[in-house]
């Protein structure tokens, strides 16, 4: 048993951590190649195309410009491609899919095209949109249950990509990338970050594809800020300071955040590396009672009881993103996909205030955390084909247009380049800025790199609250040393 | 005391005493009433706000109500099928519930098997996490989960112990001699059980099937488990609409009310059986 | 005596129907209830028995590794090393605790002052049933609405009266509070119609003999009614206590446990640990363990009544 294990610990090792590193350094290269290339012809199609696209992308992609596609008559709208290769949108048409995925800041704006691909494939599709916690229950107890109805699920691979492959639920997705006749001739599997798209790939198998570039950015009220002369600080120890400034409770409170014990430490995760600690030490020990842990811990529930509304401790983002679009707070810590809840004005009544900084500089470290998403096809799914086309289909290029669009920043290179992607850039500078260069400087994921991510994080997560109730000093450092030994048992129950 | 002194002077004052006293008594039970009352008025009055007159503060007890919350919870997701699989499961359940039960109760009362009793007594007393987790262990081998009748199968866990429970008393009330004189014509066992004791019975049966068609419907932790997209019942539905996008409390509270309704109308409709029902089960306990 | 009318109505009637019948007859004490036994048995027994099987093996069902036989490590895990599990044990009595006394005691006053002629009182007892039967998650939303910190009512309703706004659901020390009263409003009402019943068997005589003796209301209550009526209060405490130690619903939709583990009870725990990390053998073993502290309290009180009668 434990022989067994022992490779895959230390291989998985270097996937999580080499990728991470590997995948974002080359991911904002090439990011930055996007958009650094002038507007120079924004009136001609998305520049990149690339038809040789199958091959997992090994090397760095050149710049978009300059790939040439070899068929330019796929150019138009991928429904009319039933001629060109042998690629086919109706192939499955007549099957049903369901899809038990989140409620988050991709899923949304696309349900919304969910029409487009019933009407383009003649699948339909079933897109159950839970919140992640519930999500996490519903697909575990489903699929341990071995249940074949689901087709598509939706996994942050850095959460629980290991665990649900080794618990054999991931159907990897090589095999349907590789083959030319499952891929739309336009499709372009060159064009996605190549960062992006190797964290997605774990124990050697490409287990989702990248549908977001997500990093923590510090995301503020511009008009506020102004209003009383302060900048969004550069240094995390400023920040106290300038939410003093802001902070007037009960109509306006300084900062929100996730507080929930499930989620509280994926904002937190930034400045516990801001303050230059991590989840684990070197050789895999759990290190939440180092000094520097402990003073981010003590930090964060510091800003969220001074500066935090009420109901902080039981608080999820969706709450926490409810508080800054109500005009109730401040300053928020947390995803640059959060544009959409922020920037639109059906939910939300600060539409044009908000300004996206970077994650403030800690007194050790300077790596915001950073993460992505993806859509996974269900290894007992009896309908592998049509999902993987629900995949192939949400990711071309003017979907990841749409909801990058709308908010949820893309992982393909030519979005941002592209004159939306550039008409974006204008719009919203500072976000679009500030992702590309957190991007660029962390290569950090939010949560710890163990098999069972989940439960680990709840336990770092019952810390955090406790701080938050004003558990503090030694004390606080006792209950540290007792989650260590909590998340040793857990990396000893699960990991062999 | 002054009963003694001046009567007619007495009557006058104590009649208005009287009428005080009534008034005084009346407002009192309001008084009770009202705090248990609230939070049903409130999830009617929420149920009929906009999104906005949701997050008003003060909270608004008087605005113009919307009815675009209702419409919501039926286009946004499938609300009517969501409401047969919980008529499915429950009536099914409680069908099933009475089969087993009625004869079983019968016999306890007639025969005063009480180590029985004492079984279906313990029997309520099980958490049912306790039965969930190995049903769930079991239903994942052979495939039957997201089923109907796996959530029938543990419904009964709820329904049979509550019918036998509640109808023990009231066979117990059915006067022996009845059933021996129609057994005294030639009636069998069976037949003077089926001729006689369950039409005596019916207010019982009914008030024990209301109730564990209600606790049925109430049901949450088993479906929350075992119910996948195709058997998902109305009360896991509703939470689930917690976590769907953002909360929204309008839809939230008028699928509330849509379900809590048809239970608080049953409950009025047959209030006495009930009342009776709740009474005997428990105080007979 | 039935038994002997039997043999001579079979030998009146003829045919193989009548053979069944007779046949039934004979054996009518264990054929009526067999079919509910046998469910029984298959329901709940079968479950149960391998619940404690399951408590003995390590295993996460999520996992593609067997379950291994591990005798008792799971239960002396729990009761030797499983803080958590320990505080689990302090809260859910603490929430059973307080929710079941108050029930008690504001259900005892409310049964007083209903305990009379009054116009409508089967509406008001109407009334009163619905927070018991209506459906307890749907409940349980309306009042995580009301519990709201920033826009619920409650803490609009009480900051007219000068209370200052709640954290609630969020407050470590006041989430158990908030979710007993949930279980106050949801269960006062069955308090109050089993005692209702119960006042209805008191013979009225010993009250009408006190009131001609001059004894005061408070006198008649607490040397006359409370103890004829104790037998029914045992019964109602017997109950309450029974189904709060159980609660799940409520907590599960309210709080999921939290803040933190604030209002994680055992019920709670044991579901969290069998379908959010599928430790199932442990799980197996919390649930046991919830059994039988179910069973011990019940088991104290059922001693108690029978004192009594």
């Amino acid at each position: 048993m434990s022989e067994h294990r022992e490779p895959t610990v230390v291989q998985k090792n270097l996937t999580r951590r080499g990728f991470l590193k590997v995948a974002t350094g080359s991911s904002v290269a090439l990011l930055l190649a996007a958009c650094a290339q002038p507007v120079a012809a924004p009136t001609t199609a998305p520049a990149p195309k690339a038809t040789e696209a199958p091959k997992p992308a090994a090397t760095t992609a050149p710049a978009p410009a300059a790939t040439q596609a070899p068929k330019p008559a796929a150019t138009q709208a991928p429904a009319a491609s039933t001629g060109a290769g042998d690629f086919d949108w109706k192939k499955y048409k007549g099957t049903s899919l369901r899809y038990v995925g989140w409620n988050d800041n991709w899923s949304q704006p696309m349900t919304s095209k969910v029409p487009e691909f019933e009407d383009l494939t003649g699948i339909k599709l079933n897109w159950e949109q839970l919140a992640q916690d519930q999500n996490r229950q519903k697909v575990q107890t489903e699929l341990t249950a071995k249940n074949k109805d689901i087709d598509l699920i939706y996994i942050a691979p850095h959460v629980e990509g290991i665990k649900y492959y080794k618990a054999g639920w991931i159907f990897p997705l090589d095999e349907y990338m590789n083959n030319p006749k499952m891929v739309p001739p336009d499709f372009d599997m060159k064009d996605f970050a190549e960062g992006m798209l190797k964290t997605c790939n774990m124990l050697g198998k490409q287990l989702t594809l990248p549908v977001v570039s997500e990093a923590c950015l510090f995301i503020y009220r511009k008009d506020l800020f102004e209003a009383k002369g302060v900048k969004p600080p550069e240094n995390l120890l400023d920040m106290p300071a300038a939410l003093d400034k802001v902070h007037s409770p009960p109509s306006m409170y300084g900062w929100v955040g996730r507080g929930t014990v499930t989620q509280n430490a994926v904002p937190w995760s930034s400045y516990l590396y801001a303050f230059g600690g991590d989840y684990l030490t070197k050789d895999r020990k759990p290190d939440v009672a180092s000094d520097a842990s402990l003073k981010s811990i003590q930090f964060y529930a510091d800003v969220a009881r001074k500066y935090g509304p009420p109901g902080m401790t039981t608080m999820n983002w969706p709450e926490a993103v409810a508080q800054m679009q109500s005009n109730r707070a401040a300053v928020i810590t947390d995803a640059n996909s959060f544009r959409n809840a922020l920037d639109d004005k059906e939910k939300s009544q600060v539409v044009g205030k908000v300004g996206w900084a970077m994650f403030p500089k800690g007194p050790v470290g300077n790596t915001p955390g950073i993460w992505t998403a993806g859509t996974s096809i269900s290894a007992l799914s009896e309908k592998k084909e049509a999902a993987w086309y629900f995949i192939i289909w949400s990711l071309q290029k003017k979907y990841q247009t749409y909801t990058h669009g709308r908010g949820c920043p893309s992982s393909r290179t030519s979005v941002w380049n592209s004159p939306e992607g550039q008409d974006i850039r204008k719009q919203w500078p500072d976000w679009a800025d500030n992702t590309l260069k957190t991007l660029q400087i962390s290569n950090k994921g939010y949560s710890p790199e163990v098999v069972s991510v989940m439960e680990v994080r709840n336990a770092v997560g019952e810390l955090i609250v406790k701080a938050m109730q004003g558990v503090t000093g030694d004390a606080l450092k006792a209950e540290a040393e007792k989650t260590n030994k909590a998340i040793t048992d857990i990396m000893a129950k699960t990991e062999g | 005391m002054s009963a003694i002194a001046q009567p007619r002077v007495v009557r006058r004052h104590r009649s208005w005493r009287k009428v005080l006293n009534t008034t005084l008594l009346y407002l009192a039970v309001a008084l009770v009433i009202c705090p248990f009352m609230f939070i049903f008025v409130w999830m009617l009055l929420s149920s009929f706000k906009t999104g906005v007159q949701q997050t008003a503060w003060p909270p608004l007890f008087i605005f113009e109500p919307t009815l675009k919350n209702y419409f919501d919870v039926f286009q946004r997701v499938p609300f009517v099928d969501y409401a047969i699989n919980s008529v499915i499961v429950s009536v099914s359940a409680t069908l099933l519930g009475l089969v087993f039960g009625l004869p079983a109760a019968y016999s306890i009362a007639r025969w005063r098997q009480s180590k029985l009793a004492i079984a279906i007594l313990t029997s309520r007393m099980v958490p049912w996490i306790s039965f969930l987790l190995p049903w769930y262990l079991l239903f994942t081998r052979v495939g039957w989960v997201d089923t109907y009748q796996a959530l029938i199968l543990t419904h009964l866990i709820i329904t049979m112990p509550m019918i036998i429970w509640l109808l023990i008393a009231f066979f117990e009330d059915i006067p022996t001699e009845l059933e021996e004189a129609a057994m005294i014509d030639g009636c069998s066992r069976l037949g003077v059980f089926l001729k006689v004791s369950v039409p005596l019975a019916a207010p019982g049966i009914v008030a024990s099937s209301i109730f564990s068609l209600i606790y049925s419907w109430n049901n949450f932790i088993f479906a929350l488990i075992l119910a996948g997209r195709k058997t998902m019942t109305l009360p896991v539905a509703v939470y689930s609409f917690m976590s769907y996008t953002e909360v929204n409390w309008g839809g939230i509270t008028a699928a509330a009310t849509l379900i809590a309704l048809p239970v608080l109308i049953l409950t009025f409709a047959i209030q006495r059986y009930l009342i009776k029902g709740l009474a005997l089960g428990g105080v007979k306990a | 005596m039935s038994v002997a009318e039997k043999p001579v109505a079979a030998q009146v009637s003829r045919g193989p129907t009548d053979a069944v019948l007779s046949f039934i007859d004979r054996h009518a004490q264990w054929l009526f209830p067999a079919p509910a036994v046998i469910m029984l048995l298959l329901v709940m027994v079968f479950p149960s028995l391998y619940n404690i099987y399951m408590s003995m093996q390590t295993w996460f069902a999520t996992s593609t590794a067997e379950p291994q036989f591990v005798g008792l490590q799971n239960f002396a895990d729990l009761f030797g090393k499983d803080e958590n599990f320990r505080d689990s044990i302090w809260r859910t009595i603490y929430f059973t605790a307080l929710a079941v006394v108050l029930e008690l005691v504001i259900g005892l006053a409310i049964a007083l002052l209903l305990n009379r002629e009054l116009k409508g009182h089967k509406v008001i007892r109407t009334l009163f049933m619905l927070p018991m039967m209506a459906t307890p998650t749907a409940m349980a939303l309306i009042w995580v609405l009301m519990y709201n910190p920033t826009l619920g009512v409650l803490n609009y309703l009480l900051s007219l009266i000068g209370v200052p706004p709640q954290e609630w659901l969020s407050n470590l020390a006041l989430v158990i509070p908030a979710l007993a009263v949930v279980d106050i409003w949801q269960y006062t009402p069955f308090v109050t119609l089993l005692l209702l019943a119960g006042l209805a068997t008191i013979p009225v005589e010993p009250v009408e003999s006190a009131k001609i003796d001059g004894a005061s209301a408070w006198q008649i209550l607490w040397h006359i009614t409370l103890p004829l009526l104790r037998p029914t209060i045992v019964v109602a405490a017997l109950f309450r206590i029974i189904d709060t130690l159980k609660t799940f619903d409520t907590i599960y939709v309210m709080t999921q446990g939290g803040p933190g583990r604030a209002s994680q009870t055992i019920n709670l725990f044991a579901f969290q640990t069998a379908f959010e990390y599928f430790h199932i053998g442990y799980a197996a073993a919390v649930s046991l363990s919830l059994i039988a502290l179910v069973f011990m309290v019940s088991g104290v009180l059922i001693r108690l009544r029978r004192q009594e009668l």
